[in-house]
């Protein structure tokens, strides 16, 4: 595979391969590492790469692997810890209401990083990236079942998290 | 999409068996201002998953992936192993040889016949000391010389085994 064919087929997805070593490192630069590291070795495969018939699945599971390796050799972060500059939600118009939105931003995030790895990992590939259960299980190496529930985890432990700032006023 | 419709969909998407499409659905309704009182809890996690789904990779980080195109494949360095599984084979070859060479000739006690000793019997105290003397320095010598041919064939192996 020459450069151009790489470019095409790896670039399309690389802020997707960010958005989840983000989820999982919760640092911006750190997942922006992980990422170029994983299009290093994808690169450096040369022509192997042609051998790979999912290659979204192949880079999704890299990452996470990359990322999880990260974790595993030292770095830790405290998993509430904010590191990333909070994007904007351009809709909302005062500064009150944009600080509003940011603190609950904030709060979501949080509850997302406190999820097990596996359950967060897989809500981040259905809720947020959109992927089908099939797509999820050739990512994160699980079966169809697997990941039907840990996504169902995932959502009953928000849903309790979520009523219960509700009450308390989120 | 009506309350009711948001309500069954939300709870299907809570039990996990909601569509691609039903969930885009929900997250389409969840961006309105306006949401009965008993939806509000859940506009923050809806609202969440599309501004998390808009992150990019910085404009800086884009231009330093372009340098990967730089980087050359690892070269894998093969080191040639000496013939290690050959030098093995000869050093068993030896052992085997030696151990051989030393072992009793199996042949030559079958030959033997039995032997009188009584006439050997030591008729004085000096004969019984002068025969005693002459056998222990008979197994001594047949100690010394298998030890040399033990030696030689281990200075033999040692020579095939040693790194060049």
């Amino acid at each position: 595979m020459d450069w151009m064919e790489f470019r095409e087929q790896i670039w399309p997805i690389k802020d997707r391969l960010y958005r989840l070593a983000l989820r999982l490192v919760n640092d911006r630069a750190e997942a922006e590492d992980v990422v170029q590291e994983v299009m290093v070795k994808l690169w450096q495969q040369g022509k192997d790469l042609q051998l790979i018939k999912n290659m979204e699945a192949w880079c999704l599971r890299m990452t996470r692997n990359q990322a999880l390796d990260k974790l595993k050799g030292g770095y830790r972060k405290r998993r509430t810890e904010i590191t990333e500059t909070l994007p904007e939600f351009t809709t909302i118009d005062t500064p009150e209401q944009q600080l509003e939105w940011k603190d609950t931003y904030q709060q979501i995030r949080s509850m997302m990083q406190n999820l097990p790895e596996n359950h967060r990992s897989v809500m981040q590939l259905r809720d947020i990236e959109g992927l089908s259960y099939q797509e999820i299980a050739e990512a994160l190496e699980m079966t169809m079942s697997q990941v039907k529930t840990n996504l169902f985890r995932a959502r009953k432990t928000l849903r309790e998290e979520l009523l219960k700032q509700s009450s308390y006023g989120l | 999409m009506d309350y009711n419709t948001a309500k069954t969909l939300l709870e299907r998407y809570f039990e996990g068996t909601s569509t691609l499409t039903e969930e885009a659905e929900l997250r389409s309704y969840f961006q309105q201002e306006n949401l009965p009182a008993d939806m509000q809890a859940y506009r923050p996690l809806f609202q969440f998953f599309k501004i998390a789904g808009e992150q990019k990779v910085s404009n800086a980080f884009s231009e330093r992936l372009a340098s990967i195109e730089s980087t050359a494949p690892a070269k894998i360095v093969r080191f040639r192993r000496p013939a290690t599984r050959w030098a093995a084979i000869a050093a068993m070859i030896a052992l085997a040889l030696a151990a051989w060479i030393l072992a009793p000739d199996a042949s030559e006690a079958n030959t033997q016949t039995a032997i009188d000793w009584s006439q050997y019997e030591p008729e004085n105290e000096e004969e019984a000391i002068r025969i005693t003397t002459a056998a222990l320095q008979k197994t001594s010598s047949s100690l010394r010389r298998g030890m040399r041919i033990a030696t030689n064939e281990l200075q033999g192996v040692k020579k095939l085994v040693q790194p060049w």
